[in-house]
C-alpha cells in the first residue's frame, strides 16, 4: 500500500483549519458581526407570541337525512306513526331512522331554531308533521330544550337555547315524527327542514 | 374479471348503505359585529362563511333586517372547498338620521342542496348579527342579566351590565331584582344604591342572593332598572338550584326474546357539578325471584344538570315471553337512585332484514357473475378448439 506522506496530512490539516475558521467568521458576520455574540443567543430578553382566536358560530348536522322507507298506512282516523325515538318501533315495513343530530362545532353558545315545509304541503291537512328536541349527548341544557312534539311550521321555532360549545357535550338530537293518514296517495313524499344557529 | 365483478357488487351494495347518514354544515365568523351609528356612516366590514365539512359545498349569503337596504353582499353563493372558509364583504352605508335604538341586521349563511334527496332533509343555517346602535336623544338604559345555576347553599350572582345608550348622564339609577319560585310565590328582593352612568357608557353591578332561601327547583328572577322617574324593561332569567341526584327519565322496556340486546338507560343530572363514576345495574324479577344475574352498565361521567343516554348489552336467553318487574339501580357518588318498571319479553318477529337481504344480493350477482364467465369460456373454447378453427400460417 502507498504511504501519504506526512507533509501531506499536515497541508490537507491546516486546510481544513482555515475553511473552518473561514466558515465561522462568516456565518458570524452574517448574523451580526459582533464576535462577542454566539449564534442562536437571543438579543432581546423576552419573546412576545400574539395570537387572537376570533369568535366562530357553526354547526354541523351530523345526520341530516330521515328516511323511513316505505309502508302500508292502516285505516281509520288515527293514523300510521312513524318517528325517530329511540323508544319505539315502526309500524308495517317501515324503517327505523336516527333523528337529525345537532353539534356545535363553533367556540361560541348558540340559538337553534327550526322551520320546514308544512304539513299540508309535504303530506295532506290529515297527517302530522312534528319535531321535539331530545337529549343526544346532552349539549342542550335540560330547561332549555323543547321537547313536547311541536307541528313543523314555515316559521323559525325555538328547539335549544343555549347549545354549549364544549366538545364534551356539544350536540343534541330532534327528533321527527309523521303521522300518515289513511287518506294519503301512494307515492314518495319528500320535505326540508332548515336548522339555524344564532349566536346567544 | 369474475374478481372485478365481485367488488363493483360489493362497492353498490355499500354506496347503498352509506347513503343513509349524511351531515351538512356551515359557519360564519365573526358571528356577531356591533357598530355604534354616526350620520352618513360608511365601512366594508368582513366576515368569514366557514365550511367544517370535507366535501364542497354551495353557499348562499345574504342579509335580513329593518336596515339591511342599506348593506351590500359582495358575493351571495358561490362554491367553497372542504375544510375552507371566504370573506365575504359587507358594504355598509347608512343614511343621515336613523330611529334611535338597536337595529339588528341578520347575516344569513345557508348550505344550499346539490341535489333533491328523498325522505326528510335538515339543511343548516347560521345567523350572524351586525348590531347598529343609535343613540337616544336624551338618557335611555338598558340591562343586560346573567345569573348562573348553582347547588343548594352557595351563593347566587346576578350580574347586570346597565348600559346608558343615550346622549345625556344617567344621573341616579336604581336596580330592582325580584325572584319567585316555579309556582309564582315569591321568595326575595335585592335593591342596589344608587349610581351614575355617563353618556354612551355601560356600568356592571352585582346583585348577591341569600343562598339559604332557595331550595331545590326553578326560579325566576325579574331585573328592571329605575333613573329619573324612568323605569326599564323588566329583564326575566330563570336558574336551578340542584342538589346531588341523578334521576332516570326512560328505559328500554320491550325486549326479544332468546337475543342480545341493547338497553339503553335515560339520565339527568340534578347537580351543579360533573359526576364520576356513575354506573347502572339492571335485575328482572318475577314474583319476587330474581331471573337472571344483574347486568352492569359501564361507568360514564356525566355533566351538570346533563341528560344521557347509558346503553350496554342484556342476554334474554333462557327467559320466556311474558310481563316482568325490571328494576334498574343507578349508582354514583355513595348514592344511588332506583327505578321500576314493568318489562316486557316478547317472541320476534319473523321477516326479511337488511343483512338477508344483501347476503341475496350478493348471491344473485355471484350468480350472475359465474354465467357469465362460462359463457366466455365456452366462447373461448369453441373458438380455439372448434371445427370452424381456422389457423394461419405466416
Amino acid at each position: 500500500m502507498r504511504q501519504v506522506p506526512d507533509r501531506m496530512v499536515t497541508i490537507v490539516l491546516i486546510i481544513a483549519i482555515i475553511v473552518a475558521i473561514s466558515g465561522f467568521v462568516n456565518v458570524v458576520n452574517k448574523v451580526g458581526g459582533d464576535f462577542s455574540l454566539i449564534t442562536g443567543f437571543a438579543t432581546s430578553g423576552t419573546g412576545i407570541v400574539n395570537v387572537t382566536v376570533d369568535a366562530t358560530a357553526a354547526i354541523t348536522l351530523t345526520n341530516s337525512t330521515v328516511e323511513f322507507g316505505n309502508g302500508a298506512v292502516t285505516g281509520g282516523a288515527v293514523g300510521t306513526i312513524v318517528n325517530t325515538s329511540e323508544w319505539a318501533g315502526q309500524p308495517s315495513t317501515f324503517a327505523n331512522s336516527a333523528p337529525i343530530t345537532v353539534q356545535n362545532d363553533g367556540n361560541v353558545d348558540v340559538n337553534i331554531t327550526i322551520n320546514g315545509t308544512p304539513v299540508a304541503t309535504f303530506l295532506n291537512s290529515n297527517s302530522q308533521f312534528q319535531w321535539a328536541g331530545a337529549t343526544g349527548e346532552g349539549g342542550c341544557p335540560a330547561a332549555n330544550l323543547t321537547t313536547t312534539l311541536t307541528e313543523m311550521a314555515a316559521a323559525a321555532a325555538y328547539v335549544c337555547t343555549n347549545l354549549t360549545s364544549l366538545d364534551s357535550a356539544d350536540h343534541f338530537n330532534i327528533n321527527i315524527q309523521v303521522n300518515l293518514s289513511s287518506d294519503l296517495l301512494a307515492q314518495t313524499y319528500t320535505a326540508d327542514v332548515e336548522i339555524v344557529a344564532a349566536q346567544v | 374479471m369474475k374478481k372485478r365483478m365481485f367488488w363493483i357488487g360489493i362497492f353498490i351494495i355499500g354506496f347503498v348503505l352509506l347513503q343513509g347518514k349524511t351531515s351538512e354544515s356551515v359557519g360564519i365568523s365573526p358571528p356577531r359585529i356591533e357598530r355604534v351609528f354616526s350620520p352618513n356612516f360608511e365601512e366594508n366590514i368582513t366576515v368569514n362563511i366557514i365550511n367544517t365539512r370535507d366535501e364542497e359545498v354551495n353557499m348562499f349569503v345574504g342579509v335580513d333586517g329593518d336596515i339591511s337596504d342599506f348593506i351590500g353582499v359582495s358575493e351571495q353563493e358561490f362554491k367553497l372547498d372542504g375544510r375552507q372558509s371566504k370573506p365575504v364583504i359587507l358594504s355598509v352605508k347608512l343614511p343621515a338620521k336613523l330611529k334611535p335604538g338597536i337595529h339588528t341586521v341578520s347575516i344569513i349563511a345557508r348550505e344550499l342542496p346539490v341535489e333533491k334527496k328523498s325522505g326528510i332533509t335538515a339543511f343548516p343555517s347560521i345567523k350572524g348579527e351586525l348590531r347598529l346602535a343609535v343613540p337616544y336623544p336624551g338618557k335611555f338604559v338598558e340591562l343586560q342579566v346573567e345569573v348562573q345555576n348553582k347547588n343548594r347553599d352557595e351563593p347566587i350572582e346576578v350580574k347586570v351590565l346597565a348600559s346608558n345608550r343615550g346622549t345625556d348622564e344617567v344621573g341616579v339609577l336604581r336596580i330592582e331584582a325580584r325572584v319567585v319560585d316555579e309556582k309564582g310565590k315569591f321568595k326575595e328582593q335585592v335593591q342596589t344604591t344608587r349610581r351614575k352612568i355617563g353618556a354612551e357608557k355601560n356600568e356592571e353591578i352585582s346583585i348577591l342572593l341569600s343562598a339559604e332561601k332557595y331550595d331545590v327547583g326553578i326560579y325566576h328572577l325579574f331585573v328592571k332598572g329605575v333613573y329619573d322617574g324612568i323605569q326599564t324593561e323588566e329583564m326575566e332569567r330563570v336558574f336551578q338550584v340542584g342538589h346531588l341526584f341523578v334521576n332516570i327519565v326512560n328505559v328500554t322496556s320491550l325486549f326479544k326474546k332468546d337475543k342480545i340486546q341493547k338497553v339503553s338507560i335515560e339520565v339527568e343530572s340534578g347537580w351543579n357539578n360533573r359526576i364520576d363514576g356513575l354506573y347502572a345495574e339492571m335485575v328482572v324479577f318475577k314474583e319476587g325471584k330474581e331471573m337472571k344475574e344483574a347486568v352492569k352498565s359501564p361507568s360514564v361521567s356525566i355533566d351538570p344538570w346533563e341528560r344521557k343516554i347509558i346503553s350496554f348489552f342484556w342476554d334474554t336467553s333462557g327467559i320466556e315471553e311474558g310481563v316482568y318487574e325490571g328494576q334498574v339501580i343507578l349508582y354514583y357518588d355513595s348514592k344511588t337512585t332506583v327505578k321500576k318498571f314493568p318489562l316486557i319479553i316478547e317472541e320476534e318477529k319473523k321477516g326479511v332484514n337488511g343483512t338477508i337481504m344483501m347476503v341475496i344480493l350478493i348471491c344473485v350477482l355471484l350468480f350472475f357473475d359465474m354465467v357469465w364467465l362460462r359463457g366466455v369460456k365456452k366462447k373461448d373454447g369453441w373458438e380455439k378448439g372448434g371445427k370452424n378453427r381456422t389457423e394461419y400460417k405466416l
